[in-house]
């Protein structure tokens, strides 16, 4: 059903249970190409990134998404972030995508796609560096 | 005969809380053995795919960095030891990461400016801080310039027309920072008839400020110019004088935005009575709360939030207790206004 095995996380439900189904929600994604491929999608479990202890391993198998496009502007000036991106892009959400949970304080996003989902038709170039 | 040899022990921290992760953990903080905190930002790298630059941070300037009145680039600059290390996030020492000291941070390391803590992805409590819930809000002082002519009305008048703003301002950092905060009880107390009830809330905040983070004047140079030296929590003295600067703005629209909402509430029959005697209908929740926004967004109080929160989401005591707040920062504000006193920046 979802993109990414997620029967393999140990412990509580993934998805958690309180994931919704978006309704148009607007979001932002740093990609690595322009236009972007389905792979600048992907989640950190899938690009092999090391997972910090303080953040569960359902979240770090979600796709992270803003809400808001200055956010993922001015995360363009820490170091490692630095000249390594071509672009923003701004997806639109709909019910079928997939599900997600929003936090209200930071602002960002934990989507985790539906398998088949096309995001790159769902999305456009918000900003080419 | 031998020589005595010092031997530097290895620095060895616990990774504590992610702030940023973005295509990987991006910045988090460390607390050292001995609970020194530091912060921790990736770095390019060829040859180490997880390199982190880290410097031991004061709580002082971490807490103006999460409050944003520090940027990124500066926190890590305000370096405590002047010293900064690495190390690579996948080659932990047991639980535990060993720093290593560089003498200098290349080039391309250090973040651009103005990246303020409102670009986390990850929420940060305080309160659930080992570092910091039980640590000292920071207090330093704050530096008023004097210049003109000053009577001794005037030298008493200025510490207090700060007082009941600051107290405000503190109530409120400190119920941010911890929901348990003795003063969270007067924003839900008083009937908000006006009047005593005001003047009620104000003392009582005053009298909930505890004694270390009381406005204290420190010292006084009276000279034209002179300066009048001031003890108080850094950040709430940083939030009052950003609205100062907002008020006496020569293009401020302020003043009508104030009488407006005042005026629309008294219309509303929404003042001169208790909160609980007032019957508010859906279009006046909506009027009240567009114009405190409003008010709160233009005169730079970024703790409405907190505000309405304290207030158990009731927009008419959240309004009204607003007001009041912008009746006695107008008061701070003209007094600066003459030109007689100023921040120094």
């Amino acid at each position: 059903m979802y993109k990414e095995n997620l029967s393999s996380i140990q412990g509580a439900t993934c998805p958690p249970a309180h994931a919704i189904e978006p309704q148009n929600l607007t979001a932002f994604r740093l990609v690595s190409s322009v236009p972007p491929i389905d792979g600048d999608f992907d989640s950190y479990q899938m690009r092999g990134r090391t997972r910090p202890q303080d953040v569960d391993e359902c979240r770090w198998h979600s796709c992270s998404l803003f809400k808001d496009k200055s956010q993922l502007l001015n995360a363009n000036g820490l170091p490692k972030i630095r000249g390594k991106w071509a672009g923003i892009v701004k997806v639109t959400l709909v019910a079928g995508s997939g599900r997600v949970v929003s936090n209200a304080r930071t602002g960002h996003i934990d989507w985790w796609r539906y398998a088949g989902y096309d995001v790159v038709s769902a999305s456009t170039v918000a900003l080419e560096f | 005969m031998t020589a005595k040899v010092a031997i530097k022990r290895p620095t060895y921290i616990s990774y504590q809380k992610t702030l940023i992760c973005l295509d990987g953990v991006q910045l988090f903080t460390a607390l050292s053995g001995r609970k020194r905190r530091f912060i921790c930002l990736a770095v390019p790298d060829d040859e180490a795919d997880e390199l982190f630059l880290c410097a031991p941070v004061s709580e002082s300037h971490f807490a103006d960095y999460m409050y944003e009145q520090l940027d990124l680039y500066g926190l890590l600059k305000s370096s405590t030891t002047r010293k900064f290390y690495t190390f690579e996030l996948n080659k932990p020492v047991g639980a535990r990461y060993e720093l290593k000291e560089i003498k200098s941070v290349p080039d391309g390391w250090m973040p651009e400016r103005h990246i303020f803590s409102g670009s986390h992805t990850e929420a940060y409590d305080f309160e659930e801080d080992e570092a910091t819930a039980d640590a000292p809000i920071p207090v330093e002082d704050s530096v008023i310039a004097i210049d003109g002519r000053w009577d001794a009305r005037d030298l008493a008048t200025l510490p207090e027309l700060f007082t009941d703003n600051y107290s405000f301002v503190y109530a409120l950092l400190a119920a941010d920072r911890s929901g348990r905060s003795r003063a969270n009880e007067m924003f839900r107390k008083f009937p908000w008839k006006g009047g005593f009830s005001t003047v009620g809330f104000y003392d009582g905040l005053y009298r909930r400020v505890p004694r270390e983070h009381r406005l204290a004047v420190r010292g006084i140079s009276y000279n034209s110019p002179g300066t009048i030296t001031l003890s108080a929590v850094n950040v709430a003295i940083q939030k009052i004088k950003d609205s100062v600067s907002a008020l006496n703005d020569v293009n401020s629209s302020l003043q009508t935005q104030y009488r407006e909402l005042r005026d629309g509430m008294s219309a509303r029959e929404l003042l001169g009575r208790s909160t609980h005697e007032t019957v508010v209908d859906e279009n006046d929740i909506n009027f009240v709360s567009t114009r405190a926004k409003l008010l709160a967004l233009d005169m730079k109080f970024d703790q409405l939030d907190q505000l309405h929160k304290l207030t158990e989401s009731n927009w008419i005591a959240t309004a009204k207790i607003l007001l009041s707040y912008y009746r006695r920062l107008k008061m701070l504000a003209d007094f600066l206004d003459t030109g007689k006193a100023a921040f120094r920046s």
